[in-house]
Formats: structure tokens, sequence, C-alpha cells
């Protein structure tokens, strides 16, 4: 069973109001823009946040990595250049929120209702990549989904897509190990 | 470990008797795409203009890809999967374990034509 659902319906709340962490859970918000231009600044800084609360390097360096492919995919789409991120551990349940919000074209949006659905009906994550892979080796322009397939295959996550008109938001939730 | 500041990538080509080494170093994140892309259509176009054995891909100090400097990659191999196979060059990519998405970003390289893509950790 891929470890992915897709949602459609309208977005109840975006503010960091509604993560269900506790309040002292090592959390951030950044909403920035022009976005682009910040996203290499951004990277480094969510390496080191996650190098800092998590347990190991090797899942700060797949969340790292899958945190800025999120980020990247939603800077580049975003149709007023801003982009919302946003990040929560939750030491406790075992558990890492990671969500990013921006407003894109409706081909975009289109194109990621399109790539939600595959990744829905993957057999797994690894798999997924591979032919992403080998179909992206076709294409001439466009990555084709190869970010999000990464994401997925990096930080072994469950995604989610929600839209409400020209909002979307893509939430990725990941278990993490225990400290010590 | 992550370090403060971003790193610009840096991209040399060199030439032996028989091989193209590519080296990248640093970051290879959007600012890099467009010179990635151009010194692997460069080096395609050499390697088999000069029937080149051997394209090695020395990531060995590069800390980052993103995505679409990797689909630059990916498009590349998919040009030399697609040539005859008598005008195909070997790729041998040299990675570094301690930089943890080499492995796992570039294992799903080594699914082109069997023997046309290796990944080696140096």
């Amino acid at each position: 069973m891929p470890d992915y659902e897709r949602m459609s319906e309208p977005i109840a709340d975006t503010s960091a109001s509604s993560m269900s962490a506790p309040a002292e859970a090592p959390s951030f918000e950044l909403r920035f823009r022009p976005s682009v231009e910040l996203i290499s600044v951004v990277r480094h800084f969510v390496a080191d946040f996650y190098l800092k609360v998590l347990p190991d390097e090797d899942m700060a360096s797949r969340l790292a990595l899958a945190t800025h492919e999120l980020l990247e995919n939603a800077a580049k789409y975003s149709i007023d250049g801003e982009a919302v991120l946003q990040v929560e551990l939750d030491s406790a349940a075992g558990t890492i929120f990671v969500r990013i919000s921006n407003r894109a074209a409706s081909a975009q949006i289109e194109a990621l209702r399109r790539l939600f659905d595959e990744i829905s009906a993957a057999e797994d994550a690894a798999t997924f990549y591979a032919q992403l892979v080998r179909r992206s080796a076709a294409r001439t322009s466009g990555s084709g989904g190869l970010g999000l397939a990464r994401v997925w295959a990096e930080s072994e996550m469950s995604m989610r897509l929600l839209i409400e008109g020209n909002r979307i938001q893509i939430h990725a939730r990941g278990r993490i190990a225990a400290a010590g | 470990m992550s370090k403060a500041t971003p790193r610009a990538c840096a991209i040399e080509v060199s030439r032996g008797a028989t091989y193209t080494r590519v080296a990248l170093r640093g970051d290879a994140d959007l600012d890099a795409v467009d010179a990635l892309g151009a010194a692997l259509s460069e080096v395609h176009a050499r390697a088999i203009a000069d029937r080149c054995a051997e394209v090695i891909v020395d990531i060995s100090q590069l800390e980052f890809m993103n995505s679409t400097c990797l689909k630059k990659i990916i498009t590349w191999l998919g040009s030399l999967e697609a040539l005859a196979p008598e005008s195909r060059y070997r790729v041998r990519f040299l990675s570094d374990p301690t930089i943890r998405w080499q492995m796992r970003s570039l294992h799903a390289l080594e699914s082109f034509s069997a023997g046309l893509v290796t990944v080696e950790r140096s």
C-alpha cells in the first residue's frame, strides 16, 4: 500500500495554530518572497534545524532534501512569488510534519493532481522514483514530477495534496526515530 | 554537516586519452542548472566526436544536487542511451558515501541500459 493519501477538499485552516503538537515542540514557519533567490539560504537553515532537533544525521539529510524539493517546487510555480513553509517536530508522538503552500496556475494544479493520482496508484516510492527517472530521460523540458517522486522516495513520508481555488498545499508527514 | 552559507557549483571538464572527466563541486541548485546543462551537452558532443570510451563524473565533492540539476543528468543519460550501441560511451559516477543524498538519489541512474551507468563510492 502506498503511504499516501490525496485530498481535494477545501483547506480548512492554514495557520500554524492548527498543528497539533505541543507548544514547546520544535517548529518554524517561513513566508518569503521573492522566493527563488532565497531557496538556497532557506535550505541551509532547514538542514541546520533538522540536524539540531533530529536524533540521527541520515534522517536529517533525507528530510532536508525533501523539504528543499517541496520548497523549490512551490517557489518556482508560485504565481505571486510567495511560498509558505511550515515544519513541526512532535518528539512525543514521534512525527515530523512539513507543510508547503503557494498559489499556482491551473495547469500546474492539474499536473499536480495527475502526479498525486499516479503516486496513489504506485507500487512503492522507490519503484515510482525509478520510473520517473526513466520517463524524465525521454523528456526535453520540465521535470515531469521528478522532484516530488524524489521527495517521496527520499523521505519515506506520507504526502497529501490539498487544493482550494488556486492555493495548493502539500503536507508531508513522517515518523522519526526516538532520541537516545 | 550543513555549512552556513550556500556554495556555488564549480564544474571542471578535463580529458585523457580515452576518457573525459567532469568534476562537480559545491551545491548544484537552481543557479547551476544552465551551466550544468551546457557542460553536459558539450561533453556529450565531444565524447561522440572523439569516440571516447568513458565519461567519469566526479561528484565526491558535490554537497547537494536539486532535482532540476538531476534532470539535466538524466536527460544526458537518456541521450546517450538513445545512441546506437557502437556509439555509446560508459558513464561512471564517483560518489562519496558520507554525502548522504548521493547513493540514495543516484541509485536509480543504474537502471539505464546494463553497464552504461555505474555509481562507485570513492
